[in-house]
């Protein structure tokens, strides 16, 4: 863990902790405590609904997670008011961190509280103080009572997705910008979705005895189950199927270096390789998420035409057909990948990635078309692999990486050099001082 | 319409007919209702609907299905089937009007009968309609009426469908509309809540409109995030179908060999009857099952004899196949039968050395198909056999080497002129 993120959690751990202590001696616990009409029920069924809730996890593309059990907390903070709802929050991520999920190591189970914690009270803070909502009763009939509870949603899930996503950036050492475009395309809904249910929670919770009868609260519980299951099933269908489908092409990948390679080559795993790189290097100078992803799947399949290329038996030289399809190896990718309606802007970068930055021999590349950045950034990715793993080379890292600045405007693009280096740096690669000493050598 | 098959075309008129007339019933039922809002309600719900029914989600072996199925529901608890019916009319027209007509008044017809119906069940299994009710508890004892109805639409609609994806692809009824039931049905089971829940609220003069339309953002992530994962699915096997030719391109016959032969599958499955509910891991197998021969290309294209390890390596091909379909994960059940496709009924197959009934029909399928495909097409070391010399060949092998069931049915089509043509220009499978 860098300091940095250990800083980080502990800040937000301790905020979200302080507030529980506020809570606890300011609050109005003592309702809960010692109840008086019918308290004690109402916590009761915002805890167990809150719990069963919150086991429900979806994991995010870019990393970090949502838990169904904040609509409930929303619903807690607009029913009994934001003591509570911190209250029922800490008890809930507890139950799930520690009994539910088990192993969850134990400074994460308290950020996670901390930050709950944290960030119910400020959206309860701007529930009641700032846009003047009123314990026990949410209205909806008014545009000012819509704007009440609107605000306090966003301000609510926005603090809870910052807080994740600032975590997610610091652990995985990648930028702030390019976590957070990467979830904002599933988590903005799935927040909203979530909002909408907790308000919905609220409203049958509130409503229940003219609704429901006597023991309103069990229908209304029974009666929540089941719409979040079904949000939460089909977040998880869909996040599944990015997994596979990344799985599927390093298959793939795989299986085409073992066809053009044979089985033992150390040019297996090349693929998957300058795929990591590469996209490592494109989040480093912020690209969005969907750009990182097509740099990786590029990746994967940057040598696909090398299937074209005619078997040769070990030790003889190389005929002039398979000459001429190893150079043409990029076209002939391109043009396997792009009738692949997912794959055509892959197809772009495949087609260009072994082009040359000043246009050298064999690049295929016409002159008057500028090579997309990706394929820049693929073919330095591939140069280092090459000078890394392939065994006639097998430079270090930071010979490599040297002879990649040395190359850096001649064979390759300056620009994805530096963002190359700057990756090495960051993953520790090679040493931050020779990495910073090579970026000036650019 | 002209050029549809003739079942379907009938089919296409009956239910238009049938809708309607059900529809001018309803309207009857409704003119003695005088409590009802008519208008207010259909235009409530039409908003509803047309909001919730925006871009459908496309199942995989036919059939669409959207998040309207919760607001049809809580229109049909709320004002009864006759405004459901016109809900559902006026949405058709309005959704699918860039469709030809045929479609707009099937469709119109199709929903009329599936909210009508299940309406009508939920007023007579004792259902309170909740724009008839003053009693705010009265959905508290409807619970089998909702079940029951919930229950008819599902079936209702599924049927309709299933009938005539089915008629136009010439597939079997029964496996059609297993396949698309299960696609929709624990969908729909979970979706009828929401449409309960939305009853109930509406009952709340504080919420009413308010309360029913906040239900619309759960369902809407609901359907974006299942319209992801069909999306996806769809992209994989596009990718996994692309990669797999690119990789067969190496040897020069067998490109567009794998195509071939999920055609060849596919009309010998229909022909013997084969489940439609495993005909999509099927045909991903057929077109799979040679994925695992990279490792023993370099023996086979070998000039000297083989040796034993070479033969190893040969009867290894089909579980390396297995390995990297279980790979791709997409198919559950794909992956065993690629393991299968070269055991022999008299067990002298590989890997496994299975016999007779041990054999997935499946494999026994493609085992067939790529026979025949194999034959027909030219080899290095020797030209093609005629379609008849292959068909004999086959015919020889019955019992032993290949299915004799499978093989019967395949010499029918053959007989018959049945088989898929084989220089059509490739495709990806459809999903």
């Amino acid at each position: 863990m860098s300091r940095t993120l250990r800083i980080y959690v502990w800040l937000v751990t301790a905020a979200g902790l302080v507030a529980v202590a506020v809570t606890a001696r300011f609050g109005n616990l003592e309702g809960i405590i010692r109840p008086s009409g019918g308290v004690l029920t109402d916590v009761a069924f915002f805890l167990v609904i809150g719990c069963l809730l919150d086991m429900m996890i979806v994991p995010m593309t870019s990393g970090g997670a949502v838990s169904a059990g904040f609509a409930v907390f929303y619903a807690c903070m607009l029913i009994l008011g934001p003591y509570v709802a911190a209250f029922i929050a800490v008890i809930a991520t507890l139950w799930t961190d520690v009994v539910v999920r088990r192993g969850v190591p134990i400074h994460k189970t308290l950020f996670n509280v901390g930050h709950a914690a944290l960030s119910l009270l400020v959206a309860g803070a701007v529930y009641y103080l700032l846009l003047g909502g009123r314990v026990g009763h949410v209205s909806v009939s008014g545009i000012a009572d819509l704007a009440r509870v609107a605000g306090s949603a966003a301000v609510l899930f926005g603090s809870e997705i910052s807080v994740v996503t600032t975590a997610v950036a610091l652990e995985r050492k990648a930028p702030l910008r390019s976590v957070w475009l990467g979830n904002a395309k599933l988590v903005i809904p799935l927040d909203a979705a979530l909002a909408g249910v907790g308000l919905l929670v609220a409203l049958l919770y509130q409503y229940r005895q003219p609704l429901f009868g006597g023991y309103g609260w069990i229908f209304v519980a029974a009666v929540i189950i089941l719409p979040t299951s079904l949000l939460f099933y089909s977040s998880r269908l869909f996040m599944d199927m990015y997994r596979v489908y990344d799985k599927t092409l390093r298959t793939l990948s795989a299986l085409m270096e073992t066809k053009v390679h044979g089985i033992d080559a150390e040019a297996v795993g090349h693929g998957e390789r300058v795929a990591r790189f590469a996209a490592a290097a494109a989040q480093e100078i912020g690209l969005a998420a969907d750009e990182v992803q097509t740099i990786q799947y590029a990746g994967y399949l940057h040598d696909v035409g090398k299937v074209a290329v005619p078997s040769r038996d070990a030790g003889q030289n190389l005929t002039q057909e398979q000459i001429d399809k190893l150079r043409r190896h990029a076209d002939i990718g391109s043009d396997i990948l792009r009738p692949i309606r997912f794959l055509s802007r892959v197809a772009t970068l495949v087609r260009y990635h072994d082009a040359r930055f000043d246009q050298g021999p064999y690049s295929s590349a016409p002159q008057h078309e500028p090579i997309p950045f990706g394929s820049r950034l693929l073919a330095v990715a591939e140069r280092y692999d090459n000078l890394t793993v392939s065994a006639s080379m097998s430079s270090s890292p930071e010979e490599a990486m040297r002879r990649l600045v040395e190359e850096a405007g001649s064979r390759l693009d300056p620009r994805a050099v530096q963002a190359f280096v700057r990756m090495l740096a960051r993953e520790a690669v090679v040493d931050a001082v020779r990495c910073e000493e090579a970026l000036h050598a650019i | 319409m002209r050029n549809l098959p003739p079942p379907l075309r009938a089919y296409l008129i009956v239910i238009p007919l049938l809708g309607g007339g059900l529809l001018l019933w309803l309207n009857l039922e409704l003119a003695r209702q005088p409590e009802i809002k008519v208008i207010e309600g259909i235009l409530f719900f039409l908003a509803l609907t047309i909001i919730a029914a925006q871009s459908p989600v496309q199942l995989p072996r036919g059939g669409i299905m959207s998040v309207a199925f919760a607001v049809d529901y809580a229109c049909i608890v709320i004002y009864g089937p006759g405004v459901a019916a016109w809900v559902a009319v006026l949405s058709a027209l309005i959704l699918l009007r860039r469709s030809p007509w045929y479609k707009i008044t099937f469709n119109a017809g199709q929903l009329v009968l599936t909210v009508g119906l299940a309406g009508l069940v939920y007023g007579w299994a004792g259902g309170h309609f909740v724009a008839l009710s003053q009693d705010h508890l009265s959905l508290r004892y409807s619970g089998p009426a909702i079940i029951l109805s919930g229950l008819t639409y599902t079936l209702v609609n599924s049927f309709a469908v299933a009938i005539a994806v089915g008629l136009q692809e010439g597939r079997q009824l029964l496996g059609t509309w297993r396949v698309g039931f299960g696609w929709m049905g624990p969908r729909y089971l979970a979706l009828a809540p929401f449409g309960v829940l939305m009853a109930m609220v509406y009952q709340v003069p504080d919420l009413r409109y308010f309360g029913v339309a906040l239900f619309l953002l759960p369902l809407f992530w609901a359907r974006y995030a299942f319209k992801g994962y069909i999306d996806m699915r769809e992209v994989h096997q596009q990718t996994v179908a692309g990669l797999a030719t690119a990789l067969e391109a190496l040897d020069h016959y067998t490109e567009e060999h794998s195509h071939y032969v999920m055609e060849l599958a596919e009309a010998l499955a229909r022909r013997l009857g084969f489940p439609e509910t495993r005909m999509e891991a099927l045909l991903f197998a057929a077109r799979l099952h040679d994925i695992g021969k990279f490792r023993m290309e370099p023996v086979v294209n070998k000039k000297e004899k083989l040796t034993d390890e070479d033969w190893a390596l040969i009867k290894e091909h089909p579980a390396d196949g297995q390995r990297i379909v279980a790979a791709i994960e997409i198919q559950p059940g794909a992956a065993d039968i690629v393991r299968a496709t070269h055991e022999r009924p008299d067990g002298k197959g590989y890997p496994d050395g299975l016999a007779g009934d041990k054999i997935d029909r499946a494999a026994s399928i493609i085992a067939v198909a790529d026979a025949f495909q194999a034959m027909t097409s030219d080899r290095a070391y020797r030209a093609r056999m005629p379609e008849h010399v292959a068909i004999a060949e086959l015919a020889r092998g019955k019992g032993t080497q290949f299915d004799a069931a499978v093989v019967d049915a395949f010499v029918e089509l053959w007989q018959q002129g049945l088989l898929p043509a084989r220089d059509r220009e490739p495709n990806v499978p459809h999903a």
